[in-house]
C-alpha cells in the first residue's frame, strides 16, 4: 500500500477517538488591536497524522503555529496536550512541553545561527533537554544528521556552507533531536527550489512513518498539504472557514474561498486553459473586521445576509465543517463561482 | 511564429564576476507581443540576465560581453543617457518585492508623476491625470497614489508597478519573480493583469520565475536555464509536454500537483 | 537571486585572516604596529636610553635640547630624555585606554544585550539608567572625582570608563534587538534553551561586530580624553610619562621646541592608526561570510 493510499484509509476516521494528542480550544491571539487568530479550535490526533492549515497572508496560520509552541502568548483560549492544559505553563513544565512539541520554521537562511556550526545547533537541542549524556552528544548528532539525509561530517560546517535544502534538513534534525510527539511545520518548503522541495517533503513523509509523528503543517501550498495531511483546515483573516478531510476539501469544497484558492493554484496544464476564478476586492482591516462574513468583500457569490451576519462554523457533513451561509449550494455545485459576477472594484 | 523582427535579441552573452563566468547564452529572443518565460532555480543566472538586459549588471560588479539588441540597437553600445531613455520608459521592470522597489520616503504618486514628467508628460497636472488613469486601469483606486509604499499590500504595490509600465507605454516588460512573494489568489490577479498587458497593449513580456507552473499558465514560449546556461527552449507546449533535457524533465515532475490520484 | 552572485567567505579563522590581509594589506600593518607598541611597553626598560628619566628625574642643565645622537627625541622642559619617556609612555596611555575600554565593555555589553533581547520594561529601565550616565560629560565626572579623590591616572581611568560604557550599551542594544527577532533566536526559544545561553551564545556574537569596530576607533579617543583631563590637572600627574600629558605640557613650547609635542603626538597617532586598522581586520575575520567591499 502506498503512502498515499494509506492516507486515504483515514478519510472516514471518527473525529475524536479518545483524547487527541493536541487540542486547541477557542484560541485567540492578538497583537494590539489585530486579532491574528480569532476563536480557533482544532484537534490533532495521535500520530502518524497530518493536519494541514492552509491560508494566505493575514490568515493567522503562522501565528497559530507559533501559539501552539508557546512562542506567542494567547489572549484567551486553551491548548491541551493529551488533555492537560499547557497554555499557562512556565519553567520546568513549559520545558517539558517544548520537548513534546517542536517547530520547524520557513526560512532556511535564518533558521540557523550563522556563527554556530551545524553540529552545535543540533547539539544544543540535545544538551538543553539532556537527551543523551554529554559524552554521547557528538555521536547522537551524527545519527540525527544521517537520519535527515546528511553526512556526519556536515556537523563541522557553518550554515552558509550548506545549501538551502540542507539547512532545512538541519532544522528538522534539530527539532527531531528532542524526540517530540508532535511537530509544527511552518511552510517548511516554501523557500526552497522546486526540486529540493520534493526531497524535503519525502523526508518528512519518511520521518512520519518511522516515528509515528503527528504534525501541524502550515502552508499556502495546497499541493504540499494534500501530499502530507489527512485533514485540512482553511483559514481566512484569523478564522477557520472550512475543515475536513483533505481529499474531500480539495475535490468538493464547500466554501467559496476554498474554491477560489483551489482554482488559483497554477498548474502545468497543457489542455485548454482552465477557467480561473480571480478574486477582486481587498482584505478587511484585521484590526477592525466586519461583524459580517469576513470574506464578503471578495466573495463572488455574496448575498445580503453575508454582509450583515457572520456565518458560524457548522457541520455540513460527517467530519466536515464550514462557515458560510451558502455552503450547501457551493458544495452541491448549485452555484458556479466562475461565472458569477466579479467582486467589487478594489477599494479601501 | 511572428515573422516580424524580435523586439529583444540576445547573442553570445557572457556575464562574469572577474574571472568567474556566471552566465553564457548563445541566443535568446523575445518576439514582439510575445510572453517569454525564463524558468530556473536559484543560481540559474536568470536574474543576472535580466540585470544585464537593463544595463545594471555593472552595479553588482559584473562585466557583460556580447550583444543585447533592443529593436535592432545593441544596448551594450549605448551611452548612459541613451540607455536611460530605454530603461524605465521603453523597457519597464517589475521585481519580486514590489513594496521595497519603491523608495520608501516618497509617496507612490510622486514617484509615478515624476516618472511621467521625465518621459514625456508636459505638466504636473497631465502627469497626475495619467497616473490616476493608470491605477484605474489595473483596478486600483487613485486614492492609493497618496500612500507610501509600506502602506500598500504586496499585490497593490505590484499593480502600481505594472500601472507605471502601462502609463509609460513601455514596449517591453521585464518581470523578475513578480508573484513569488504574493499570495496565490493575488498572484492569479497579477497574472491576469500581465496577460492583459500583452493582449490589450501589445507589450512583450519577459517573465522570469522559478515556478514552472506559473510560467506554464502565462507564457507562449519557455527558456529553461540552469547554472548560467540555457538547457532548453521552445514553445510552452513542447517544453512542458515533451521535455528533452533531463533537467527540464526533473523540473516538470517536481512541480507538485493538486488532486493527483494515488500512483 | 542576486545575492547568489557574490562569493561566499572562507571557513576557518586563520584562512579568513589570510584572506582579510590579502584583501587589505594595511591590516597587517595595523597588526604589526599594535604588536610593536605592546613589545615596546613590555621591553621599555631595555629599549629606553635613559630609563631613569621616565619618572622622577630632573636635569636642569639639559633642558630643551634638540634631538641629537645622545637624546634621540631631545629633552623636555625638565631635561628629561623625551625618547625614554615616550617609550615608557607606551605603558601608560595605552594601558589607560585598554582599562577604560575593558570596563566599558564589561559593563555596557551585558546591559545592552539584555535590554535588546528582553525589550519591554527591562529595556526601558536599562535605557533610562544609560541615559543618565550618558548625560555626564567625562570632564565633569572627572572633576567631581578629583574633588573627592586625588587626581591620578587610576581615577581618570575610572571616570572616563563611567562615561564611556553607555555608548556601548546604546550601540549594542540596537543590534541585539535586531538579532533577537531573528528566526534562529526564536528557534532557540522554541527549543527551551535558557535565556542566559541564548544571550551569550547567540545574541552576543551576532551583535558584537559594530562594537568591535567602535572600540578600535575609540582607542585614540580615550587617549585624547585622558590627555585633556591631564591638561586640566585632573588626570595623570607629572612625572607620569603619559603621552597626552606630555603633549599638553609641551604645547606652550611648540613653536620653538617642536619635539616636545611631536614625538608623543606621533605615538598617539600611531596607536590610533594601529587599532583602527586592526579593528577593520577583526571585523573581516569574525564574520564568516561578509560580502567583500569593492
Amino acid at each position: 500500500m502506498t503512502e498515499h493510499a494509506a492516507l486515504d484509509a483515514r478519510d472516514d476516521r471518527p473525529a475524536d477517538a479518545g483524547h487527541a494528542l493536541l487540542e486547541v480550544e477557542h484560541l485567540t491571539v492578538t497583537f494590539g488591536p489585530v486579532r491574528a487568530v480569532d476563536d480557533v479550535s482544532l484537534a490533532v490526533p495521535r500520530g502518524p497524522f497530518g493536519l494541514g492549515i492552509v491560508g494566505e497572508s493575514g490568515s493567522g496560520k503562522t501565528t497559530l503555529g507559533r501559539a501552539v509552541v508557546r512562542l506567542v502568548p494567547a489572549r484567551c483560549g486553551r491548548i491541551l496536550l493529551e488533555g492537560q492544559d499547557v497554555s499557562r505553563l512556565r519553567g520546568g513544565g513549559l520545558k517539558a512541553y517544548r520537548r513534546a512539541v517542536q517547530i520547524v520554521f520557513q526560512d532556511p537562511d535564518s533558521t540557523l545561527d550563522p556563527r554556530s556550526r551545524v553540529g552545535s545547533a543540533v547539539g544544543e537541542a540535545l544538551r538543553t533537554h539532556g537527551i543523551v549524556p554529554r559524552g554521547r552528544v557528538r555521536e547522537r548528532v551524527a545519527e540525527l544528521l544521517e537520519e535527515v539525509g546528511l553526512e556526519p561530517a556536515h556537523a563541522r560546517r557553518y550554515p552558509h556552507q550548506l545549501s538551502g535544502g540542507q539547512r532545512q534538513r538541519v532544522a528538522i534534525a534539530r527539532a527531531m533531536a528532542v524526540e517530540p510527539r508532535m511537530l509544527v511545520l511552518d511552510e517548511p518548503t516554501s523557500a526552497l527550489d522546486v526540486t529540493v522541495q520534493a526531497r524535503v517533503l519525502e523526508l518528512i513523509r519518511r520521518l512520519r512513518s518511522t516515528h509515528a509523528l503527528a504534525y501541524l503543517l502550515v502552508s499556502h501550498n495546497l499541493a504540499v498539504v494534500e501530499e502530507l495531511c489527512e485533514e485540512t483546515a482553511v483559514m481566512y483573516v484569523g478564522q477557520i472557514v472550512e475543515r475536513g478531510s483533505t481529499r474531500a476539501l480539495l475535490t468538493q469544497p464547500a466554501h467559496p474561498y476554498t474554491v477560489a484558492l483551489r482554482s488559483a493554484v497554477p498548474e502545468i496544464d497543457l489542455g485548454s486553459r482552465r477557467q480561473r476564478i480571480v478574486l477582486h476586492g481587498t482584505l478587511p482591516n484585521p484590526a477592525d473586521p466586519p461583524a459580517a462574513c469576513r470574506f464578503h468583500t471578495r466573495c463572488p457569490v455574496a448575498i445580503d445576509v453575508c454582509r450583515t451576519e457572520a456565518p458560524p462554523l457548522r457541520p455540513i457533513a460527517p467530519g466536515r465543517e464550514v462557515a458560510c451561509h451558502r455552503a450547501e449550494e457551493v458544495l452541491s455545485g448549485a452555484v458556479d463561482l466562475a461565472t458569477a459576477a466579479p467582486g467589487l472594484e478594489a477599494r479601501d | 511564429m511572428s515573422a516580424r523582427e524580435p523586439i529583444l535579441s540576445i547573442a553570445d552573452l557572457s556575464i562574469a564576476f572577474g574571472p568567474r563566468i556566471v552566465v553564457t547564452i548563445d541566443a535568446l529572443e523575445l518576439g514582439s507581443g510575445e510572453i517569454l518565460g525564463v524558468a530556473g532555480e536559484s543560481g540559474s543566472g536568470k536574474s543576472m540576465t535580466a540585470l544585464a538586459i537593463l544595463g545594471l549588471a555593472g552595479t553588482v560588479g559584473a562585466t557583460v560581453r556580447g550583444r543585447i539588441a533592443f529593436e535592432g540597437r545593441d544596448l551594450l553600445e549605448l551611452s548612459d543617457r541613451e540607455l536611460r531613455d530605454v530603461r524605465g520608459r521603453r523597457m519597464a521592470m517589475i521585481f519580486q518585492n514590489p513594496v521595497s522597489s519603491f523608495n520608501p520616503v516618497f509617496r507612490v504618486g510622486d514617484v509615478f508623476v515624476r516618472a511621467l514628467l521625465l518621459h514625456g508628460a508636459r505638466s504636473k497636472a497631465e502627469a497626475r491625470e495619467r497616473a490616476a488613469a493608470g491605477l484605474r486601469r489595473v483596478l486600483l483606486s487613485p486614492d492609493l497614489l497618496e500612500r507610501y509604499p509600506h502602506q500598500l499590500s504586496g499585490g497593490q504595490a505590484q499593480r502600481v508597478a505594472i500601472a507605471l509600465a502601462l502609463a509609460l507605454r513601455s514596449e517591453v516588460l521585464l518581470a523578475d519573480e513578480p508573484t513569488s512573494a504574493l499570495d496565490v489568489t493575488v498572484q492569479a490577479e497579477i497574472l491576469q493583469l500581465v496577460r492583459s498587458l500583452r493582449d490589450e497593449a501589445g507589450m512583450s513580456v519577459l517573465f522570469i520565475s522559478h515556478d514552472l507552473a506559473v510560467i506554464s499558465e502565462l507564457c507562449d514560449r519557455i527558456v529553461v536555464m540552469r547554472s548560467g546556461v540555457v538547457v532548453e527552449q521552445g514553445p510552452a507546449s513542447a517544453v512542458l509536454g515533451a521535455p528533452e533535457h533531463e533537467y527540464t524533465k526533473a523540473l516538470v515532475t517536481a512541480v507538485p500537483k493538486v488532486g493527483v490520484a494515488d500512483d | 537571486m542576486i545575492e547568489d552572485a557574490f562569493a561566499r567567505g572562507g571557513t576557518r579563522p586563520l584562512a579568513q585572516a589570510g584572506l582579510a590581509i590579502r584583501r587589505n594589506p594595511l591590516i597587517a600593518v595595523g597588526g604589526a604596529l599594535a604588536l610593536l607598541i605592546v613589545v615596546v611597553a613590555i621591553l621599555a626598560p631595555a629599549i629606553a636610553t635613559h630609563p631613569g628619566d621616565a619618572y622622577t628625574a630632573a636635569h636642569p642643565t639639559q633642558t630643551l635640547l634638540a634631538p641629537s645622537s645622545e637624546h634621540w627625541f631631545g629633552t623636555d622642559q625638565l631635561g628629561r630624555d623625551v625618547y625614554s619617556r615616550v617609550v615608557y609612555g607606551a605603558r601608560v596611555s595605552p594601558l589607560i585606554a585598554f582599562l577604560v575600554l575593558v570596563i566599558a565593555c564589561l559593563v555596557g555589553i551585558p546591559l545592552g544585550i539584555a535590554a535588546g533581547y528582553f525589550g519591554g520594561v527591562i529595556d526601558d529601565v536599562l535605557m533610562r539608567i544609560t541615559d543618565v550616565f550618558l548625560a555626564f560629560p567625562a570632564l565633569l565626572l572627572a572633576l567631581a572625582f578629583a574633588a573627592v579623590l586625588k587626581p591620578s591616572a587610576g581615577n581618570t581611568t575610572l571616570a572616563i570608563a563611567l562615561t564611556w560604557w553607555p555608548w556601548y550599551t546604546r550601540l549594542i542594544r540596537g543590534q541585539a534587538a535586531s538579532v533577537a527577532g531573528r528566526q534562529y533566536v526564536e528557534a532557540a526559544k522554541a527549543l527551551g534553551v535558557p535565556h542566559r545561553r541564548i544571550l551569550f551564545k547567540h545574541i552576543l556574537p551576532n551583535s558584537i561586530t559594530p562594537l568591535i569596530v567602535q572600540v578600535s576607533l575609540d582607542v585614540s579617543a580615550v587617549i585624547l580624553t585622558a590627555s585633556a583631563l591631564s591638561f586640566l590637572g585632573l588626570g595623570a600627574q607629572d612625572p607620569t610619562p603619559d603621552w597626552g600629558l606630555m603633549v599638553s605640557q609641551g604645547q606652550s613650547y611648540f613653536t620653538t621646541q617642536w619635539w616636545l609635542v611631536t614625538f608623543p603626538g606621533a605615538a598617539i597617532l600611531l596607536t590610533a592608526v594601529a587599532f583602527n586598522l586592526l579593528g577593520d581586520g577583526l571585523r573581516d575575520v569574525l564574520d564568516p561570510r561578509r560580502v567583500p567591499n569593492r
